[in-house]
């Protein structure tokens, strides 16, 4: 799917889970998780500085994640945001959310799962 | 490769972010764009495609001015150039210059105590300086003829005097004073204001009294604005005549300038005084600055003050 989603909307709806979902296995960095939406979603989704990071400000201030500047060795420091247990229980019910929607609509629409 | 601290900061500008929140988003921002860039040039792009794509993120600010924080922007605010003279909005620049102010005090809480420790003192001298000028040359003594008064006081006259000083004349010594007086029209003595309990039902306050003798204001030429001043023989007996003069002052603050004051009865130290009359405006007594609330006549004082503060 290489066409960028043209309703904005879908994304702005989405961009919760999708930060929350990226970082539920690891601590990533800012440029770590715009990549990784633009590449996982083919090109579909792209996410600019502007919207990113007060997305995930947001996200630090509601206390879903926790950003935590990292030096390591030989590298600038980096900014690394992890999953907080309150973030893990509020991507649980996002994604609960996200099926249930989907269901929906699929149900509606007639449209099958991929 | 490009300064992205400083393109950053330049288009954050307009959102006036917090000096601290603006630094942590800036470097954050930069590092992404310097990934942004180091992966379009490893990926064949020219050094000003790479530039000019990567700027690219930066163009629509407004999701970042509508995303952050309120608490992470700083108030919206005109700066003001030095010298601008346009109409500002009073009470708004006051609010602002307060909080402004109060903001910059709590980072210096040494220097604040030190600042308001100078300006108490500063201003309590001041308040002690100009009283004292007010008193002795602002508004001298309600009284004619000041340049007739004369003040009499004991002197150490040994050789070799231990102190300059001027010491008070003991009640005994200026009975003898007056009976040998050649020199002056009269000769009358007052002590320093004593503090006395004023007793009222259910409650009592401090008070300030001054024993004189009987030809107290008389002496001064004074002349009083209700009832009358001490009789000759008000002061002759000791301790028979319990009356009081009000000073002006006191009988207009804490008695509401009552007109029915003469006669009433005030009750200081356990002994039941009648006020008699009130003294002329502005009249506090020769001791400069402090004046007392009331005079009472010197043979009063066996009976007013208290055992150890007796006059000599």
């Amino acid at each position: 799917m290489a066409e960028k989603l043209t309703d904005p909307e879908w994304k702005k709806g989405s961009a919760e889970l999708l930060v929350l979902s990226l970082l539920e296995d690891q601590s990533r960095h800012g440029y770590d998780i715009s990549k990784l939406i633009q590449i996982r979603s083919g090109g579909a989704l792209k996410f600019h500085v502007t919207s990113l990071y007060p997305l995930l400000h947001r996200l630090e201030k509601q206390g879903w994640i926790e950003g935590r500047w990292v030096e390591k060795a030989e590298q600038r420091r980096r900014r690394y945001y992890r999953l907080t247990a309150k973030g893990r229980k509020a991507l649980g019910a996002k994604q609960q959310s996200w099926r249930d929607f989907v269901t929906v609509i699929s149900r509606i629409t007639g449209i099958e799962h991929a | 490769m490009p300064d992205w601290k400083t393109v950053i900061r330049e288009r954050l500008a307009p959102l006036h972010l917090k000096p601290a929140g603006e630094s942590d988003l800036t470097e954050e921002i930069a590092h992404h764009l310097e990934d942004c860039y180091r992966e379009l040039q490893s990926g064949g792009a020219s050094e000003q495609e790479a530039y000019e794509k990567t700027l690219l993120e930066l163009d629509d600010l407004y999701p970042l001015a509508q995303g952050l924080e309120r608490n992470q922007r700083m108030p919206k605010h005109d700066h003001v150039p030095a010298g601008d003279s346009r109409p500002g909005n009073l009470l708004q620049d006051f609010w602002r210059d307060l909080r402004y102010a109060l903001r910059a005090l709590r980072h210096s809480p040494v220097f604040v105590v030190f600042a308001v420790l100078t300006l108490a003192l500063g201003i309590g001298a001041n308040t002690t300086v100009f009283t004292t000028i007010n008193t002795l040359f602002l508004n001298p003594l309600p009284m004619q003829n000041t340049a007739e008064l004369a003040a009499v006081a004991a002197a150490d006259s040994t050789p070799t005097p231990r102190s300059a000083a001027s010491f008070p004349i003991s009640y005994a010594d200026l009975k003898d004073y007056q009976a040998r007086n050649r020199v002056f029209r009269s000769l009358a003595a007052y002590t320093s204001p004593r503090v006395a309990t004023w007793q009222q039902t259910g409650s009592s306050e401090r008070l300030f009294a001054e024993l004189v003798t009987g030809d107290y204001f008389s002496t001064l030429g004074l002349k009083p604005v209700k009832g009358r001043f001490f009789l000759p023989d008000e002061d002759s007996t000791p301790g028979t005549h319990a009356v009081a003069v009000m000073n002006y002052a006191t009988w207009q603050s804490r008695f509401g300038g009552a007109p029915d004051i003469v006669g009433k009865n005030l009750r200081l130290n356990s002994i039941e005084f009648t006020v008699i009359g009130v003294a002329p405006p502005g009249f506090i007594g020769l001791n400069a600055v402090f004046g007392p609330d009331v005079w009472i006549p010197a043979a009063m004082a066996e009976r007013f003050l208290p055992t150890k503060c007796k006059m000599r």
